[in-house]
Formats: C-alpha cells, sequence, structure tokens
C-alpha cells in the first residue's frame, strides 16, 4: 500500500528558525574570538548532522547516515576543542551550556524521532538560558547582548516548540510556511518591545538606585502588570 | 467551537523570575533587566484575545463518480471569513474514513488576513461505495499561541464509487410476499422442491403427466416456493466497535457503515425489504420496507446519523441491553436480520442470542480489526476468535471479512462455504 503515512516529526522551517535563534543566544554572549569559531563550526556540524538524517530518511540511507556521522563528529570535536581552548573557567562555563544545549535543542528538532522532543527543546533552550545568565554572573557580559540573548533564547524555545507542535498536527507532508514563521516573528517582536523596555527602564539610570529599591520598583511594575491581565 | 489555553507562556514567568533573583543575589542589574523581558514576555498571552473560527470550506473533487481504484484530486479552499486576523490556522479536511491518501496531505496550516483564502490539494484512491467527506476541522490560534480555538466548517461532498451489487446474507427463512429468495416450502418457483399426491384444485400444468401416463396416479409437482425477505441491516457503532487493525486502516465501524451501504443498495432493486438498526450513541430504528426511494432514504441516514460517525463518541459506556430490548420489541419476528460487528466482545454475541430467539435467521458480517504487533493486541485477536466461535455456535452464519478484503468476496466465499 503506498498511502502517505502521517509523521509527526517537527516541521523543518521553524526549527531552522529555532536553531538560528538558538546560535544568536550563544553568540551574543561569546566574548572570545575562538568561543565564536567553535560555536560555528559546532552549528555547521549539527547542521550537516541534521541534513543527513533528513536525507537519511527521504531514500538516501548510505549517503545520510555518512554526513550525519561527519556532522555529529565535527559538532563534538568542536565542543571538546572549543572548551579546551577558552582557557578560563567562566568562559568554560558558558560555552559548555550553550553549546550542549544547542546540541539538544538539535536533536530534539532533528528529522528522527526520538520520542521526547518538547523535553528535548526545553532542556536545550534551558541549557542556552542558563550559559547566557552564567555569563552574566561571571564577566558582565554587555547590557544589550544579555537582553538580546535573552531574547533569542525564548524566541528559540517558541520556534522549537511551533515546530514540535505543527509537526504533530499537520504533520510534515502539508505546506505551513506561513504558520511557521508569522508566529515567531510576532514572539521576536514582542522580544524587540521588551528590549526596548528594559532599555528605557536602565536609561531611567535605575541602575545607580540601590539593588532594593530597583527590586521594589520591578516588582511594583510585575504586580501592575498581573493586576491588568487578571 | 471549543477554546483551549495551551499554557505555553506558563514557562516563561519562571524565567523572569529565575533571573531576577539571580540578579539580586548575584548583584548583577543587567538580570533584573533581563526579567523586564520576560515579564513583558508573561503579560503577551493575556494582550491577545481568542480568535473566531468562522470559516467557509470550498472542495471539488477531480471526479465525482470514479472508477474503484482510481486517484481522485480533492483540493480544498477555506476562507477566513471572521473578519479577523489569524496569524496560525491550522486546517484538516474530514477525509472519508473508508478512503486512504495517496499523495499530497489533507491538512494545512497558514495565517490568513480577513476575507483571505488558502488551497491545498491532495490525492485519494476511490473504494467502492458511496463516501461523504466529514467536515473540515479548523484550528485557529492567537498570535501568542497561549488560545487555541477548535471549529468546524462543512461541504457537502460526495464521491460515489460505482460497485457490483454483493451478495446479501439471506437466509431461508422468508416473508410471505413473492419475491427471488428460495425457501424451504414448496409452492411456485423454478426450483424442484418435491412430489405430493394430488389434490382437488391444482393447477393442471402442475400434473406431472408422465407419471399419470406411468402408473395412472395423479401427482402434482411442487417448486420451492420464492418469496421475499424482510431484512434488518443492524451496525454496531458502539465505541468499542471503534477498532483498526492499523493508525492507517479505517476502524471497524467505518468498514460497517459502508458495508451497509452496499448491503441497503444492493437489496434496493430486488423485491426484498431492508430496514436500519443501530446499537452506539443513540439507536436507530428504521423499519423494513422495500422500493428505490426508501433505499435511498436509509443510505442518506446512514451518512448523516450521529450515530454512524466516523469519530468513535466521548461517552465511553453505551447501554446495550436496554438499546437491545427496544430493537427487539421493534423487529418483526419474520424480520432477518444481518449484524455488521467486529465482535469486540461478549455482549454482542449475547445480543445474537437474544435476537435470534423464534428462530430468526441471522448473519454476522465482522471487519477484522485485528492487530497483532502488541501483547494487547495480541489479547484482543485472540478473545475476538473465542467471541467468533460462540457466534457459530449459536447457529448464526458468520462472514468473516478480512482487512483488506473486498466485501462482495468475503461474502460469495462464505456463501460458498454455506452451500457446500
Amino acid at each position: 500500500m503506498d498511502a502517505v503515512t502521517f509523521r509527526a516529526l517537527p516541521r523543518r522551517e521553524p526549527a531552522a528558525l529555532s536553531l538560528l535563534a538558538g546560535t544568536i543566544a550563544v553568540g551574543a554572549i561569546a566574548n572570545a574570538p575562538n568561543q565564536l569559531a567553535a560555536l560555528v563550526v559546532e552549528v555547521l556540524g549539527l547542521a550537516a548532522c541534521l541534513a543527513g538524517l533528513g536525507w537519511y530518511r527521504r531514500g538516501a540511507p548510505l549517503l545520510g547516515i555518512g554526513v550525519a556521522a561527519f556532522g555529529g563528529l565535527v559538532a563534538l570535536v568542536a565542543l571538546v576543542a572549543g572548551l579546551a581552548g577558552v582557557g578560563s573557567p567562566p568562559q568554560v562555563f558558558e560555552s559548555l551550556f550553550g553549546m550542549l544545549g544547542l546540541g539538544a535543542l538539535a536533536l530534539g528538532l532533528g528529522p528522527i524521532r526520538v520520542g521526547s522532543e518538547r523535553a528535548l527543546v526545553t532542556l536545550g533552550t534551558a541549557g542556552t538560558l542558563l550559559g547566557v545568565l552564567l555569563s552574566s554572573i561571571l564577566h558582565g557580559a554587555g547590557t544589550l547582548a544579555l537582553l538580546v540573548a535573552a531574547v533569542a533564547c525564548v524566541v528559540a524555545w517558541d520556534a522549537g516548540e511551533q515546530a514540535v507542535g505543527l509537526g504533530e498536527q499537520v504533520g510534515t507532508d502539508a505546506a505551513a510556511l506561513r504558520a511557521s514563521v508569522v508566529h515567531p516573528a510576532a514572539t521576536a517582536g514582542v522580544g524587540a518591545v521588551g528590549v526596548v523596555a528594559a532599555v528605557l527602564v536602565d536609561g531611567l539610570g535605575v541602575s545607580g538606585l540601590s539593588l532594593p529599591a530597583l527590586l521594589a520598583l520591578l516588582a511594583a511594575a510585575g504586580l501592575t502588570t498581573f493586576a491588568l491581565t487578571h | 467551537m471549543t477554546t483551549r489555553r495551551t499554557h505555553r507562556w506558563r514557562g516563561v514567568v519562571a524565567v523572569a523570575l529565575v533571573s531576577g533573583a539571580v540578579g539580586v543575589f548575584a548583584a548583577r542589574p543587567a538580570l533584573l533587566l533581563v526579567a523586564v523581558v520576560g515579564a513583558v514576555y508573561a503579560a503577551y498571552p493575556h494582550l491577545t484575545e481568542a480568535p473566531t473560527v468562522d470559516y467557509a470550506v470550498e472542495r471539488t473533487v477531480s471526479e465525482s463518480e470514479p472508477a474503484d481504484g482510481e486517484t481522485v484530486a480533492v483540493t480544498v479552499t477555506v476562507t477566513n471569513e471572521s473578519g479577523e486576523r489569524h496569524p496560525d490556522v491550522r486546517v484538516v479536511d474530514g477525509v472519508p474514513p473508508m478512503l486512504t491518501v495517496e499523495s499530497g496531505s489533507p491538512r494545512h496550516a497558514t495565517a490568513l488576513r480577513p476575507g483571505e483564502s488558502a488551497t491545498f490539494s491532495y490525492d485519494v484512491r476511490a473504494a467502492a461505495g458511496t463516501h461523504h467527506f466529514e467536515p473540515t476541522t479548523v484550528v485557529a490560534r492567537d498570535v501568542s499561541g497561549a488560545l487555541e480555538v477548535e471549529g468546524t466548517a462543512e461541504a457537502r461532498t460526495r464521491l460515489s464509487v460505482d460497485a457490483p451489487a454483493v451478495e446479501v446474507p439471506l437466509g431461508t427463512l422468508a416473508g410471505t410476499l413473492p419475491g427471488d429468495v428460495v425457501t424451504d416450502r414448496g409452492g411456485d418457483g423454478v426450483e424442484f422442491h418435491r412430489v405430493r399426491e394430488y389434490r382437488q384444485g391444482d393447477a393442471l400444468s402442475r400434473v406431472d403427466w408422465r407419471r399419470y401416463a406411468r402408473s395412472r396416479e395423479l401427482s402434482t409437482v411442487e417448486f420451492r416456493a420464492e418469496r421475499s425477505a424482510s431484512v434488518v441491516v443492524c451496525v454496531d457503532a458502539r465505541p468499542r466497535a471503534y477498532r483498526a487493525g492499523g493508525p492507517q486502516q479505517p476502524h471497524a465501524v467505518a468498514r460497517s457503515v459502508s458495508a451497509a451501504e452496499a448491503l441497503v443498495r444492493s437489496l434496493a432493486p430486488t423485491t426484498n425489504s431492508v430496514g436500519l438498526a443501530a446499537f452506539g450513541r443513540e439507536p436507530v430504528w428504521i423499519p423494513p420496507t422495500n422500493g428505490i426511494e426508501h433505499a435511498t432514504r436509509l443510505r442518506e441516514r446512514l451518512a448523516s446519523e450521529p450515530t454512524f460517525s466516523a469519530y468513535r463518541p466521548s461517552e465511553p459506556r453505551v447501554d446495550l441491553d436496554d438499546q437491545l430490548r427496544r430493537l427487539h420489541g421493534a423487529i418483526d419476528p419474520n424480520d432477518q436480520v444481518v449484524l455488521l460487528s467486529p465482535v469486540p466482545d461478549r455482549a454482542i454475541v449475547e445480543a445474537v442470542v437474544t435476537l435470534q430467539h423464534e428462530e430468526r435467521s441471522l448473519a454476522v458480517i465482522s471487519p477484522d480489526p485485528s492487530a497483532t504487533e502488541t501483547l494487547g493486541e495480541r489479547l484482543a485477536w485472540a478473545s475476538r476468535r473465542i467471541h467468533l466461535d460462540a457466534l457459530r455456535e449459536t447457529g448464526a452464519r458468520v462472514v468473516e471479512w478480512g482487512p483488506d478484503q473486498p466485501l462482495a468476496q468475503a461474502l460469495s466465499r462464505a456463501s460458498a462455504g454455506w452451500t457446500q
């Protein structure tokens, strides 16, 4: 029977957007050139791995497995070499979480069924977010870079979730380009609003305030938002 | 329309709180600013409204009366008539359960402005019988994805595939009206029954003149009386019957409904009467009558009655005893019953026993929903075998209908077995 079988795999387009956002998140807080180089090599390796798995599924099994294995190896080497090369412990940690997170994200969004896609997407983006927070704690990354990285983490998670959800509801054989793009774009737009709001708060000179005062201010703002929406 | 909260932004509140807390403890004001971004995201899903699912569907098929096995292209156009922007719309077309999608996908996802349409197409392989498309399911999400509204839109489309008439498993016990069912009683007909002593009033053409020439005894030849039968086609559409052998295969209820349609269609041009009954969310009872119009009405009911829906009922329990009692009260003792059931449990076997008393002729056509991959499926397979054996012991004629077997073949094979 050559009937079309329904495959609930993550959709390619939002998955690519998710990985792109994840890369931006990790890249935005990288401050050493070799950190960036390791990241770029890892992402290229992961991309090759996913493309290879895609070919494997679509009837070129030998070539697919070969490319996927090569890509995976490249990503692994980049991870190890990157960690060995960056030197200082803070950078090792932020790179570790960021790069491992990207790996988990790629595994969750790849064209093979692993069973717990959502968990992998959450785990992966949580890893990149942890890297972002660590970079701020450990060596005080720039405010704007930090905000952009945080937004990119949210977009990566949201697009990844969209890829899995669309895959479940409409499958990989249906056309879904617009739905794949519009939703993550809106999320990125809201993120831009958030960044502007944060920069405005920053511009008020509140960082000169004592920490408790700033905290009280933010708590008040948060409560107001909460009260407005409930 | 049903509205669901997806709770997809729940985690972002945790992100805001964690980064805020870490910012406080590590004395990094920049992390508090991350919490501001988090707060914006936490507020985001509350600022959007639930979309209204108001869609028009237009469906065209390349051929509405294709031949069996022919590929038919189905083109679906959905139009956003809600007057709202829908950034995320997911559409699943209601492919008739007995048709398989050959290429393309009956699903589509897009973003639509007010009044905008999206078109997608896919190919199905035509199978014998009349197929009605189910309503198209439309799921729209607000821009944040926090609210998901599901609704349906309907376009009536029918695909009729000419199918040869099937051999209805009729018993020899038939009614009183003349017809084409050969009975065990003597009378008018074409098949020889017996020779008996001449009685006054017997037609002269029926006297066995050769025997008279030989022995000077008047005797009359009797033929098997041909009477019309009155048949009630009964579909088991209880939730338990919604079982399929695999994700790509139609479930037993869909197959039973299509078989019921074939039986009604095959009986329509004959002098036999046909009625319809069902066990399921609502019992169905339409008493047997003959005629093409009545058959058309039955086929419409088969296509539209909720009991025959392709979707498994949400209410899992059906009071079979009560439905059986009502059917038993309504059915005429002379009516034959053709039950369509995957025979999923003992209860349906007992229903057959109840219906069988008064020596009613009863046949069971059983679409095989068995899969044998998991332990549970093998167990279900084994218990179905036991129930089928129990059915045979009651004297009911059982037609086993394999997963990929045409109904006509299953019926003719079974009837060949009975006449041997």
